[in-house]
């Protein structure tokens, strides 16, 4: 390029801004004095503007000034400090006045300006945001609410901005609370979705924004009230969508399909299909199968690995859970407030107070017989209503306030008279809420609805096994004795045969396991193996130092292949410093450990492969735990041992286990259990039926000849002539009977007419 | 057949809906859908075969002056011509559509333009030179040289008008804005003329914004060179009649006999509405959200121009060297200038 002297610039006409700009760029003091005149001219443009703002016409040659001055102000920021002020009292005066692209045009130079740092984040936001809600125009909205997220997410790029978070969040919050009031303008919905969509996309994780979306939930419209909702209900879904979408480990058109196939939990089992394959028929779609399936289950695996990126869902992060639900149920659903939510409003708040109760171990007891009402086989979209029953129960709940639901659920759902899909949901339904309560029943119903196990209804009885499962776990003591397992009814009736009350259940009782359950099995099999023939002195641990290193490390090697340490080692070792601490501790805890230990030398007696079970009874905690160091060869040992024992129950089912079985959220669809295949594609047919409803198919001409009436047509007659009749006639007989070349010709002709054919369709 | 069929059917008729646990409800049979498929819609309104009144007609042209041809523009612009000057129609909507034309694109758009201003009566133009001058100074600022050409003659037009009502508009109400102007076409320091407000008076504001204040900086670019400037002779020439309407007292005889009755106070005379003022209480802004400088009186005005001056007669004597028609407009116009210099000074 041709470098020119300064005099020669000044004197060539600039026809161009955008030759103007890339000049001020190079030298910017040479052209100081041709940027003034283009900044005279956008003056003057301003002030037609102002003047009459919807029949501006210069909207192009204003658009090249703004888009100059943004571009060149860092170089003169004395002269255009004022530029960025003017811009935003335009947007502000005139947004709905003056025309689309300028307006756009100036949200861009304004985010341009705020990327040069002439003016900061917070000013622009502060500009833009007001306009948010008073603008009437849709993209202009889109636009500014795009503007907003990209700056946050730019700001929150490499480290968090939280002076800029706060103060965008404390504009929301104001929002929120100025547009208060069921008549109020929805407003607060852009606080709502600006804030959902932050949080998607992890930009905003902390329990200030969790607060604006709470803000949102017990707001007075409507609108904005369910937006709320519907963040806490499905918030987490989003975000782990957002994230897997970023990995791109599902491509956009197969996300739906993959998360309805979660939701219904029907993945095929591997090990099946193999089968299926390898017995089957070798065909095209089972092998498309076997693929999909196989996909499906590799991206099931990488999304296990994703959950614990996973923060802390928002219900977990809310201050004062209790005062949320009990505001949230009083404000919108109780009785007094009258009924201005439709039914799958209430419904998704309904869900919502349940999963809080349930999450939160809160007591909102209005809840309850709230419920009662809903609980019929013919409410509309029951199935909801029985997960949300499901989801407020938990242990802390008093099973006088919950054993009413349990009742009328049986009542309504769990008899003869109904049909076998309301019968199942009803039982699949009463288990899970007795999943987190047990003691939500008494026991005359529980053994009544046991008693369908026998049910010829496939969901039906399915659901009364697993309630039967459920309480081999919890508390065999109450089912009926037939319904037992083994050793439960063994326990049961030496119990009996020793005149001792079977324990049971309580209210507000916590199950606390103590040291290591089992202990003493070990303790007797090292015995027997006489590897602890050698007294627990300093010389005995010194001797047999040795074995205990190549137990560890045999058992490191062998742990890596399985699985990682496990970390409750550590605490079980804790749990017994302090039981060795605390032997004289308050008598109630005592107690138990006694009950505990009794059961499990119990258990010891009855094992026949174990005579010396009458032996004087060492205190394991004497003997091993305080004086050894358990290897994980020996915690091996311990697990084979108490399966043996039939103990495992305690580890590994009981209360503890039932409750780490349930979820937070229980599928409302998965509440009517298996569905018979013959039904479902009744259904699927229907619905197929539906559509085909209003559509015609076939051709035109035979519904013209069907809609009058009409003797039969000569084809009609020919196609119905009998055969015999037709053999011998020459046009049959003459295809025979063709020369070669009138085969030929008649060939020929077909071609012609089906290229014809072709060619016209 | 049919028989079996029209059982089927009938049969339909009272089957039960199933409901299902968990399913929506089905709709009613009396469920109305209400949604409408249309062909085609019609626009009345927009009917060919309809006869327009004139004033509709008149309306059509005037929406025509936005027409994105130019061609087009300048016909509507010559219906105008045709039909304006003797109608009763001229109003601020007519100048809000034709104004923005002074910075067309096209030359004989322009042209006409000029005409029908020229055409229009003088007194049909007071009330509008206000938006007009709007319009004159975004061309006089334009990019395009021609258009900044003639907006000038716009300006020289509106200058030199007999009315005196006219000239005094631009005088009163915009002196520090078509200064600016000025300033971006010869490239003067404006930046000194926005230091000062325009409702401030007194000898602070001298003060502040002394004449060696300005001549001090150090200015790199320097004012332009009359000889590469297109139209310069325009453009002086505009300038010179600007600055001798604004500094000189040009009151007429009458409005002098009238100033000059006997009165009861002395001090009347000060609290009198200006002479040549239209719009006397504009700056007060109480009808508009933009207040525009008003300054009303030379001695107002003076203030405003003071630090550019050195500026101006740096470009005055540039153009004084070069002789011609150039020449002698600048050495008129240095020669006024320092004789207001002067009678300000001694005022003072």
């Amino acid at each position: 390029m041709v470098k020119r002297g300064r005099g020669s610039i000044g004197e060539t006409q600039i026809i161009d801004l955008q030759v103007l700009q890339d000049r001020i760029r190079r030298q910017p003091e040479s052209h100081k004095d041709e940027f003034l005149g283009q900044f005279q001219h956008y003056l003057s443009l301003k002030e037609i503007l102002n003047l009459n703002p919807s029949g501006f016409t210069e909207t192009e040659q204003f658009m090249k000034q703004i888009n100059l001055i943004a571009h060149v102000c860092v170089v003169y920021p004395a002269e255009t400090k004022n530029f960025a002020n003017d811009l935003g009292e335009l947007l502000v005066n005139h947004h709905t006045a003056i025309a689309v692209e300028l307006r756009e045009k100036m949200v861009q130079s304004l985010v341009q300006l705020t990327n040069r740092q002439v003016i900061t984040e917070e000013k622009l936001i502060q500009i833009l945001f007001p306009l948010l809600p008073t603008t009437n125009s849709k993209t202009f909205r889109k636009d500014i609410y795009t503007t907003l997220v990209r700056l946050l997410k730019n700001a929150n790029k490499s480290t968090k901005a939280p002076k800029l978070n706060k103060s965008v969040q404390t504009l929301l919050f104001t929002l929120l609370e100025s547009s208060d009031g069921p008549a109020a303008a929805p407003d607060g919905l852009w606080a709502a979705k600006l804030t959902r969509e932050l949080w998607r996309r992890s930009i905003w994780d902390d329990a200030r924004s969790v607060e604006i979306m709470k803000l949102a939930a017990v707001h007075g419209n409507t609108k904005v009230s369910i937006a709320g909702v519907n963040f806490f209900l499905g918030e987490d879904r989003d975000r782990e969508k957002a994230m897997r979408k970023k990995r791109g480990l599902d491509s956009d058109d197969s996300s739906d399909a993959m998360s309805s196939d979660d939701e219904d939990g029907s993945t095929p089992s591997m090990s099946g299909l193999k089968h299926k394959v390898g017995v089957n028929k070798k065909t095209g779609k089972r092998a498309r199968k076997l693929e999909n399936a196989a996909k499906m289950l590799k991206k099931k695996e990488e999304a296990r690995g994703l959950e614990a990126h996973l923060n802390f869902s928002a219900i977990h992060l809310l201050h004062d859970p209790q005062g949320f639900a009990e505001r949230l149920f009083s404000q919108t659903l109780s009785r007094s407030t009258g009924n201005k939510h439709t039914l799958e409003q209430r419904i998704q708040i309904l869900n919502l107070v349940s999963r809080l109760i349930g999450v939160h171990k809160l007591s909102v007891l209005g809840v309850y017989s709230y419920l009662l009402k809903y609980l019929t086989p013919k409410q509309r979209d029951v199935t909801q209503f029985m997960a949300c029953a499901a989801q407020a129960s938990h242990d802390l709940v008093p099973p006088d306030v919950l054993s009413p639901v349990v009742r009328k659920i049986a009542d309504e759902f769990v008899s003869d008279g109904v049909a076998p899909e309301v019968a199942a949901a009803g039982i699949n339904t009463i288990r899970e809420i007795l999943s987190r309560n047990p003691l939500a029943i008494e026991q005359d119903l529980l053994q009544d609805l046991t008693q369908y196990h026998k049910s010829k209804a496939k969901g039906v009885m399915m659901a009364a096994r697993s309630l039967i499962r459920l309480y081999r776990d919890v508390a065999p003591e109450m089912l009926a004795r037939k319904d037992l397992d083994k050793f439960s009814a063994m326990e049961r009736s030496a119990n009996a045969r020793a005149g001792i009350e079977n324990k049971k259940l309580q209210y507000g009782v916590e199950n606390v396991v103590e040291g290591i359950p089992g202990i003493e099995l070990l303790e007797q099999w090292r015995k027997e193996q006489g590897l602890d023939d050698s007294a627990p002195d300093e010389n005995g641990n010194v001797e047999s130092k040795e074995d205990e290193d190549a137990a560890w490390k045999i058992n490191i090697s062998e742990d890596d292949d399985e699985e990682g340490w496990i970390n409750v080692e550590s605490d079980k070792e804790y749990d017994v410093s302090d039981a060795e601490g605390d032997d004289d501790k308050d008598s109630d805890r005592e107690g138990n450990d006694e009950n505990d230990d009794s059961d499990i030398e119990e258990d010891t007696k009855k094992t026949p492969e174990e005579p010396e079970a009458k032996r004087p009874k060492l205190d394991p905690i004497q003997s091993i735990m305080a004086t050894r160091i358990l290897t994980p060869a020996d915690f091996q040992k311990l697990e084979e041992l108490r399966a043996k024992a039939g103990l495992d129950k305690i580890l590994h089912g009981g209360r503890a286990a039932a409750a780490a079985r349930h979820q937070d959220t229980v599928d409302a669809s998965g509440l009517i259990g298996t569905r018979s295949s013959k039904i479902a594609k009744e259904e699927r047919l229907e619905a197929v039926m539906e559509g085909r409803k209003d559509r015609e198919f076939g051709s035109k001409k035979g519904k013209k000849l069907d809609s009058k009436p009409h003797s039969t047509t000569n084809k009609e007659k020919a196609r119905k002539k009998n055969f015999i009749m037709m053999i011998h006639t020459r046009d049959i007989q003459g295809k025979n009977r063709k020369s070669l070349r009138d085969k030929q010709k008649s060939l020929k002709a077909n071609i012609e007419k089906q290229k014809k054919y072709n060619v016209k369709h | 057949m049919g028989s079996a069929r029209k059982k089927k059917e009938k049969k339909k008729d009272f089957m039960k809906t199933k409901l299902r646990v968990g399913k929506t409800k089905p709709k009613s049979t009396s469920h109305t859908e209400l949604g409408f498929k249309a062909k085609s819609i019609g626009l009345p309104s927009q009917s060919i075969t309809k006869t327009f009144t004139s004033s509709e007609t008149f309306n059509h042209h005037l929406s025509l002056t936005k027409h994105s041809s130019s061609g087009t523009r300048k016909d509507a612009l010559l219906f105008l011509l045709n039909h304006l000057p003797n109608s009763d129609r001229i109003d601020s909507s007519v100048f809000s559509s034709i104004a923005p034309l002074i910075s067309d694109p096209s030359i004989s758009v322009r042209s006409t333009l000029l005409t029908l201003f020229k055409a229009i009566p003088q007194d049909a133009l007071v009330p509008h030179i206000h938006t007009i001058s709007i319009y004159v100074r975004s061309g006089l600022t334009h990019l395009q040289e021609d258009v900044r050409a003639d907006a000038a003659k716009f300006l020289n037009f509106i200058l030199k008008a007999n009315d005196t009502r006219i000239a005094m508009q631009l005088v009163t109400r915009s002196w520090s804005n078509f200064l600016m102007c000025f300033g971006g076409l010869f490239h003067w320091d404006v930046q000194l003329l926005s230091t000062i407000s325009p409702g401030s008076s007194g000898a602070g504001v001298i003060g502040q914004t002394s004449p060696a204040k300005a001549g001090s900086k150090n200015k790199i670019g320097g004012t332009i060179s009359l000889e590469a400037m297109k139209n310069a002779t325009g453009h002086l020439d505009a300038l010179s009649t600007f600055l001798r309407l604004g500094l000189s007292d040009n009151t007429t005889a009458e409005e002098k006999a009238r100033r000059d009755l006997p009165r009861c106070n002395s001090d009347t005379a000060k609290h009198l509405l200006p002479v040549n003022v239209t719009a006397p209480f504009a700056r007060l802004g109480l009808f508009s959200v933009n207040k525009s400088m008003a300054t009303e009186d030379i001695g107002a005005r003076y203030i405003l121009i003071t630090p550019i001056i050195p500026d101006i007669q740096k470009t005055l004597d540039s153009g004084r060297l070069e002789g011609g028609e150039i020449g002698r407009l600048c050495k008129q116009l240095a020669d006024f200038l320092a004789d207001v210099q002067a009678e300000r000074e001694s005022l003072q």
